[in-house]
């Protein structure tokens, strides 16, 4: 979810970025279709249409944007179904001096970026500072059950963050060669809005970014590196008049580590890219800090007044997520015709991925007077190699009023994909040490051994069935320069 | 606070009042149940503490033992739980006979009359028991006389009903200790688990009384019902049932015929039993009253914000380092309030697809001659002809489809019934299949478990003028040459066979075999629709096939005497009944 929440906050602001160039006019659709299986389903869509114009010193643009975002997760007896659907206009300009350019952008998520750039006539310093602040609405996550009963029904969750966000990067050009550095810092604070249920959350994300590019003759080389450090806490609320029940508490860090290098020579584009992430997830053992308490969820009811005397369940989660991934691959495209020039492009990378996140569960069952905790823990792993093919086309018409149109289509092709659950134990009693006797024939329970559950599988055999459905990627985009 | 005092001393007076006043207003000459238990009467003191330092440390000791006897009680563990208890029960009461007004000690020695009763000869006896008769049907015992009859001939129904009815004065017991520490609302006891000090008081105590109030009635009703399904004490009819293919055996079908009948003394509540019976609704009702103490204890602690409450099992306040809210636990009470009243007069429920209904469960409860009176007017036909085809069926060439042909089912038993004599089997199935491209093509194949030992032996079978005969098939299964039994031809009955232009026809069930059992009749007797015709549904509107009776025409067959069940549903009407049914069971 962290991950939607960031690339929402990026939707956003690329909604401004992009618009930087004058005299054009572009509208675009793009979908995104990840996986669509029997418990699991991810897929993103979005449109916009820009346009902006200069005249002189100065540049006004505007658009319009619209995403969805949608997935759903199924265990035995509910489903968790996110939702996400943002229009967001923007508009903004910014006007030119000589040695450095000022402006302001507006949408409405909302947020208000005022923006100031210092540069050097000859190019070779420029220096960027920018600011924004606003909120965004990250959506709403349904917990469903199964079965739908008068006593529990869904609860939707709603989502909003409110956010500060700064930017300073600088870069320098000697000779051919760039360089760039940025720094950029979110901040989001919490926020009590008057909803029923609602996540909020205060986070820290610091990204450190430098890029280097060099042109020869006839290519030209890049290479950058990210770093991303983000350390975020979600509180799940039930809000009724004058009363807030935390039922949720979610401390979480992560760290990104990015490399790629790039390097085009005509029309041959070949690229490299290296990532690796860590996070963790926090249990607290302080009361009302438990990373789930559904008591406390539950709507104002007979068995809500029953629960906190005759059952009350809290899980307290530790979690450690590490993966890793690597892609390469190249991309070479055609040029036909003159007045109308005809682009069709191919593009084939392979990847390698794999990862593993480690989870601790703790549950606390009192029922009257008595206690009973119970330790869980679970292993999930997945692994998988496969290529990425890519096949567009772009028209162009050329002349005082250029247009342009675009298309293209990816597909993953997995070449194998491991996915693996393992349970490792669960009648862990916290006040009775585990001993692990070898376990004789028929013994179920020896905590070293780690048990794959039904849910694990090997999607390997089934790869072509995970075609289009699995991992499928279109664009469709019209631009107009005049 | 001048609420939950109201509410606790109308908890209290429900109980008395109404446990005085139930008679036994309808003495029959049916069989008695267990012996009833004598209510225990003794006297308890107010709060009182403990100046011993000794003492107070083994009150310390025993309320730490109380936990760890819930857990081995939670896990299964009863041997453990056994041991501690009888210790622990032991300390509780050497505290209270030098301080008998100690309220820590008097609640431990309820709780741990609760736990204890794991201990009480009868109980234990009973827990052993099931235990031995759950490891039997694990070995794959399937004779129903072993399962359901101890080694000195005790039906198992008879023996949990005594275990129950054994443990009701314990829960007295335990309920006058209860009641006197609830009814002190300034009495909190604390303990420790795993380094969290957790304060109990009547936030907590009122609740555990109301469980214990409900223990009592659920064993109440579990004692009082005749469950008792043997025939003759012993359960030869269950057995012979064990692997017919018909639905039914004929012995089964007296049983069910005689149990159903409204003169049987099954499910009717035993005479000595009558006035604990109908006294469950104010068992429940105290229990209510009790959690509503028990909650509005939270919101009055509420008041003075969390300095009685840091260490409560849950906090009840507004801000977000509570666990609910006061307007939650109102919500709850006003919830409960409405419900209580299903146990007098009666509430109005709204059933999930809207259907508005009213309940009354007192009257439920009042129903102590059976619920055989209440079923919808029919007719028993005669055991002998339950499983013959009379309608609902078709004659046609198919023979082997598992659950429609009567002719299957008919020689399955005839087979089984040859090979019963000959060896002793302590599993049996078999089925025949139909060629289908050659559907005078039979074949009928059997399997017999002896011990772990399973065999298996197929046979092609031979039709002539509805007479079967068999023929060994060789190696279709891996060692079937071990089995030498040849079945004698078998007669098919003209209700199940029967030759038409020279080919045998077979009588096949529209959707689904079920026995010829009874018919439905209106009230003054006359048939309406046999059970046969109405589970095997009717013509589609083409004819190809069959679909279920619906609610609809089922209202043109089915006529219930009381449509209220005895008041049950007050104001219900036979119009309403079955909306109801079409509203909230539409999908079905």
């Amino acid at each position: 979810m962290a991950n939607t929440r960031i690339t929402l906050l990026a939707l956003g602001l690329g909604a401004i970025q992009a618009l930087a160039a004058s005299n054009i006019g572009l509208a675009d659709c793009g979908g995104l279709f990840l996986l669509h299986q029997k418990d699991k389903h991810f897929a993103a869509k979005g449109c916009s249409i820009r346009d902006s114009f200069s005249k002189k010193n100065f540049d006004v643009y505007g658009s319009i944007q619209h995403i969805e975002i949608r997935s759903r997760y199924t265990e035995n007896n509910w489903h968790l179904k996110s939702s996400s659907k943002q229009t967001i206009a923007s508009a903004g300009f910014e006007v030119h001096f000589k040695n450095y350019s000022l402006g302001l952008d507006i949408n409405t998520l909302p947020m208000v970026m005022p923006k100031a750039t210092f540069h050097r006539e000859d190019s070779l310093f420029t220096a960027k500072a920018r600011f924004a602040f606003g909120s965004i609405d990250l959506g709403t996550i349904s917990w469903v059950p199964t079965k739908q009963t008068e006593l529990i029904s869904t609860i939707p969750v709603d989502w909003e963050s409110h956010f500060v966000y700064s930017d300073l990067s600088a870069g320098s050009k000697i000779g051919d060669h760039h360089f760039t550095l940025s720094l950029n810092y979110i901040r989001t604070s919490p926020h009590n809005p008057d909803k029923k249920y609602y996540l909020r959350d205060s986070a820290g994300v610091l990204v450190l970014n430098g890029e280097y590019g060099h042109a020869f003759s006839n290519s030209r080389l890049d290479a950058g590196y990210t770093y991303l450090d983000a350390d975020m806490t979600v509180y799940g609320i039930y809000h009724e008049e004058t009363s807030r029940k935390r039922f949720m508490y979610l401390p979480a860090e992560a760290n990104v580590h990015m490399g790629y290098a790039r390097w085009q020579w005509e029309k041959l584009w070949t690229h490299l890219e290296l990532m690796h992430i860590s996070g963790k997830i926090f249990s607290n053992q302080e009361r009302f800090y438990e990373t789930l308490a559904l008591n406390r969820a539950l709507p104002g009811s007979v068995l809500k007044g029953l629960s906190f005397s005759f059952l009350q369940r809290t899980f307290r989660a530790d979690a450690d997520l590490d993966a890793s991934a690597i892609v390469g691959g190249f991309s070479y495209y055609w040029k036909k015709g003159k007045r109308y020039v005809f682009k069709p492009s191919f593009e084939l990378d392979f990847f390698g991925a794999n990862g593993e996140v480690n989870i601790q569960k703790e549950i606390e069952t009192v029922i009257l007077t008595t206690h009973q905790v119970t330790n869980e823990k679970t292993l999930r792993k997945v692994s998988g190699i496969g290529s990425i093919l890519s096949l567009g086309f772009e028209l162009q018409k050329e002349g005082p009023i250029s247009l342009s149109l675009q298309y293209g289509i990816s597909q993953i092709i997995p070449f194998y994909i491991d996915y693996k659950d393992y349970l490792a134990d669960s009648d862990g009693d916290k006040s009775t040490p585990k001993q692990n006797q070898g376990g004789g024939k028929g013994s179920a329970a020896n905590p070293n051994k780690q048990v794959a559950k039904d849910k694990s599988g090997s999607l390997e055999r089934s790869a072509s069935a995970l075609l289009f459905r699995n991992g499928f990627a279109t664009h469709l985009g019209v631009s107009v320069k005049f | 606070m001048w609420i939950s005092k109201r509410l606790f001393a109308l908890a209290i007076g429900t109980c008395s009042f109404f446990a005085a006043c139930s008679q036994d207003s309808n003495p029959s000459g049916f069989s008695s149940g267990s012996n009833t238990p004598n209510t225990p009467k003794f006297d308890v003191f107010s709060c009182q503490e403990v100046s011993d330092p000794s003492a107070s440390a083994e009150l310390e000791k025993a309320k730490a033992n109380i936990a760890d006897i819930l857990k081995d009680i939670g896990k299964g563990n009863f041997k453990n739980a056994q041991v501690i208890s009888a210790q622990t029960k032991g300390t509780f009461k050497s505290v209270l006979d030098k301080y008998p007004g100690n309220c820590e000690a008097q609640l431990g020695y309820a709780l741990s009359i609760i736990t204890d009763l794991v201990n009480n000869k009868d109980i234990k006896s009973f827990i052993d028991t099931v235990q031995n008769k759950i490891d039997l049907d694990d070995m794959g015992v399937r004779d129903f006389n072993q399962l359901l009859i101890t080694s000195d001939g005790k039906l198992l129904t008879t023996f949990a009903q005594d275990a129950m009815a054994q443990a009701i004065p314990s829960i007295d017991s335990a309920i006058i200790y209860m009641k006197n520490i609830v009814g002190d609302d300034k009495f909190t006891c604390n303990y420790t688990y795993e380094d969290n000090t957790y304060e109990l008081d009547r936030g907590e105590f009122a609740p555990a009384l109301a469980a214990m109030f409900v223990t009592k009635a659920i064993l109440t009703f579990g004692a009082s019902i005749n469950i008792d399904f043997s025939a003759d004490n012993n359960y030869n009819w269950l057995n012979d049932n064990r692997f017919t293919a018909h639905e039914i055996t004929e012995s089964g079908a007296r049983k069910i015929i005689s149990m159903m009948s409204k003169e049987s003394a099954f499910s009717r509540v035993y005479s000595n039993w009558k006035p604990r019976y109908t006294d469950i609704p104010n068992l429940l009702d105290t229990a209510i009253a009790l959690v509503e103490v028990g909650l509005q204890y939270g919101i009055d602690e509420a008041k003075n914000g969390h300095a009685t409450q840091k260490n409560d099992p849950y906090i009840v306040g507004d801000d977000e380092m509570s666990d609910v809210s006061v307007r939650d636990f109102q919500k709850a009470i006003d919830s409960l309030e409405h419900y209580r009243e299903s146990l007098h007069t009666g509430v109005t429920i709204t059933l999930p697809h809207g259907t508005k209904l009213v309940v009354n469960l007192a009257k439920f409860f009042q129903i102590t001659d059976g619920f055989q009176q209440y079923l919808p007017y029919h007719k028993f036909n005669d055991a002998s002809i339950w499983n013959i085809p009379v309608e609902g069926f078709e004659w046609s060439t198919d023979f082997g489809y598992h659950g429609l042909t009567y002719a299957e089912n008919d020689l399955v038993d005839a087979v089984r019934y040859q090979v019963e004599k000959a060896i002793k089997f302590d599993y049996f199935h078999a089925h025949a299949s139909q060629n289908y491209s050659n559907p005078e093509k039979l074949y009928f194949c059997l399997n017999y478990e002896i011990g772990d030992d399973r065999f298996d032996k197929c046979y092609d079978l031979q039709l002539n003028n509805c007479v079967v005969s068999f023929s060994p098939i060789e190696n279709k299964y891996y060692n079937d040459d071990l089995v030498k039994f040849v079945p004698s031809p078998v007669t098919l009955n003209s209700s199940v066979c029967k030759i038409e232009n020279g080919v045998h026809l077979f009588a096949n069930a529209y959707l689904d075999d079920v026995p010829n059992a009874f018919d439905f009749t209106n009230a003054s007797g006359a048939k309406t629709i046999s059970f046969q015709k109405l589970a095997n549904g009717k013509p589609t509107a083409d004819g190809r096939e069959y679909k279920d009776y619906t609610f609809d025409d089922m209202q043109n067959f089915i006529f219930f005497p009381d449509v209220t069940f005895g008041g049950v549903f007050p104001g219900m009407t036979t119009e309403a009944f079955w909306n109801l049914l079409k509203t909230e069971f539409r999908d079905n």
